[in-house]
């Protein structure tokens, strides 16, 4: 059976990753278009003169280098930035694949029928997804590279400290949205499994509502609690300014935190859904 | 030995009961055809038998022991619904049993693959239901299994594909596999089958040996001109089980003595009297008329 959730994952990575790459490659060449015809310069890239002979519009030289255009000596990209891109692309794909247990359900006991336990049925596709997610979140950053390339800004990346965070957090993420979904799904019926849509703008919602307190201290540490599920809430945001880059979370926890957090909720949540998968009938 | 053994299965859907004190057993090598109306309790009771559905009480044992995956090894199920994936390619399938199975036979599955004039390339989305099922069929006997569950084996087929689906089986069946298997086609099962089990509200209404259950009564049929009467006291003969009258036609089933009691017929002046030999319809149409719905009667 393990083919089954391999073909499954091909194709969503396959779908997905080539929506990422044409997603790469328009803003790349859109960039690449505006620095070498002076489009997208950050500061002073536009001026006009009032003469005696009318207006004159200048524009910066076309064929400018790069760090010309994007106006600063020093300009560099860290790896952060390529790394919570991968990150989100990581967390879609974990949506998409998260009700792969879900979906043998209406097969009508095809896969309850095959020499498999159920409980290695679910770790062999938690497995196939798990790899899946991680070939994502690397095609990723390899389609930044060559983003970053086609702008011809490649040589300004640099491998900062928080990249390794980024990275590690992001999957985690990914991990325990996953996790959720499949503790959730897992026991539904057929077709009730819809819920990888839903899920995003539950969490967004939640994670907006995180430090509102207008409705009330009460309402506030309801919102806080059922937070604590929420992936959206361990989220690292960057805040880049010139060469430095630090981070930052909703919920305010610690690093090492996080991760235990979100891992745990998201290992327990596939365990949970293993052993609730068993009991399913087809 | 029994391959199958069903020990006072019940199976409730909330209030409903879905199967009630089924008992059933197959001995090995035998060929069971599971009858039943529409709703009878035939696919829950090869849920339950399958481990797809829990039973509310009672057991189910197959080779003597519970079902576990490792039986599937062994046991191939073939359900009335198409169960493949629809995104996936006939040959997807194909190497999906060759992975899944020590037993499949690759050569078979392409030598049934053929009868079947299957494209291994075409998705299963893209196939008639009667070609889904076709790749069922193919995949179920491609392990060459021992023991045969088929819901509805020819669902959706054509004639011509209905007879080489009731070959397969009663090739199976020559080759030693127990077959357990439903249908609403009484002509297959007639032809395939040993032994049936008729169920009816989800109670087994009438379980044995196919010959013995024919030989056991006889039809003696009257035609009239005009509309048939049955004279008084033949319906309480100890004889007759059952009397229909339908226009013209009057016709009694007879446990014993049929020719006396065709004679007896005779005498009332019938344009034509026949006695005939029980056929499973014959055996089936009875025993869900007969059955109470709620009765618990089983025999």
């Amino acid at each position: 059976m393990i083919l089954v959730e391999y073909l499954r994952a091909r194709h969503a990575f396959i779908a997905f990753g080539a929506i990422l790459a044409l997603i790469v490659l328009g803003i790349a060449l859109s960039v690449s278009y505006a620095v070498h015809f002076g489009h997208a310069v950050t500061n002073g890239d536009v001026s006009i003169s009032v003469g005696n002979g009318g207006a004159e519009v200048h524009r910066p030289a076309p064929h400018q280098s790069p760090s010309e255009a994007f106006g600063e000596a020093d300009f560099k990209v860290p790896l952060s930035i390529l790394c919570a891109f991968a990150a989100f692309a990581a967390l879609v794909l974990a949506t998409i694949l998260g009700t792969s247990l879900n979906s043998e359900n209406d097969r009508g006991g095809f896969a309850f029928t095959k020499p498999v336990s159920r409980e290695q049925l679910a770790l062999t596709y938690f497995a196939v997804d798990a790899v899946a997610v991680v070939a994502v979140f690397v095609l990723s950053v390899l389609l930044g590279f060559v983003g970053l390339w086609i702008v011809g800004i490649l040589g300004k990346l640099y491998v900062d400290a928080s990249a390794l965070e980024i990275a590690v957090t992001g999957l985690a993420e990914a991990l325990m949205w996953y996790g959720l979904l499949q503790v959730v799904s897992a026991p539904l019926r057929p077709r009730l499994g819809n819920l990888r849509g839903i899920s995003w703008p539950i969490f967004l919602g939640l994670a907006a509502m995180y430090g509102f307190t207008g409705f009330g201290p009460i309402f506030h540490d309801f919102v806080a609690a059922v937070d604590f599920l929420n992936p959206l809430v361990y989220d690292t945001s960057l805040h880049i300014e010139g060469p430095a880059v630090t981070t930052s979370s909703i919920v305010g926890l610690s690093e090492p935190v996080r991760l235990a957090i979100t891992s745990g909720i998201g290992i327990l949540g596939c365990g949970l859904a293993a052993l609730n998968w068993r009991r399913v009938e087809a | 030995m029994n391959a199958i053994t069903i020990d006072r299965l019940t199976k409730h859907y909330g209030t409903q009961a879905a199967v009630e004190d089924l008992s059933l057993d197959v001995a090995e090598g035998s060929v069971c055809g599971l009858l039943g109306p529409n709703g009878a309790g035939k696919t829950t009771t090869f849920k339950c038998l399958l481990g797809l559905a829990h039973a509310t009480s009672g057991s189910v044992t197959v080779d003597g022991a519970p079902v576990t995956p490792a039986t599937f090894e062994t046991l191939a199920f073939v359900p009335e619904k198409s169960a493949l994936y629809e995104w996936m390619t006939v040959g997807d399938h194909f190497r999906l049993a060759r992975l899944a199975y020590k037993n499949y036979d690759p050569a078979r599955a392409a030598e049934l693959a053929a009868l079947f004039k299957l494209d291994s390339r075409k998705k299963i989305g893209r196939l008639s239901k009667g070609q889904q099922t076709a790749v069922a069929i193919v995949l179920a006997f491609a392990i060459r299994p021992r023991i045969l569950i088929l819901d509805e084996p020819a669902s959706g087929l054509d004639p011509i594909y209905q007879r080489v689906v009731l070959d397969l089986v009663i090739d199976a069946a020559a080759g030693g596999a127990t077959v357990l298997f439903s249908s609403h086609q009484i002509g297959q099962v007639e032809r395939a089958a040993d032994r049936i089990a008729i169920l009816k509200n989800g109670r087994l209404v009438l379980d044995g040996d196919l010959d013995t259950l024919k030989g056991d009564e006889k039809i003696v049929e009257a035609v009239f001109d005009g509309p048939a009467v049955a004279p008084n006291g033949l319906a309480s003969d100890a004889r007759v089980r059952r009397i229909e009258q339908n226009g013209r036609i009057l016709r009694a089933y007879v446990r014993s003595g049929s020719a006396e009691f065709a004679s007896r017929l005779e005498e009332l002046g019938p344009k034509a009297v026949s006695v005939y030999d029980l056929s499973l319809e014959d055996i089936f149409l009875g025993a869900v008329a007969d059955a109470a719905p709620a009765s618990g009667e089983a025999t």
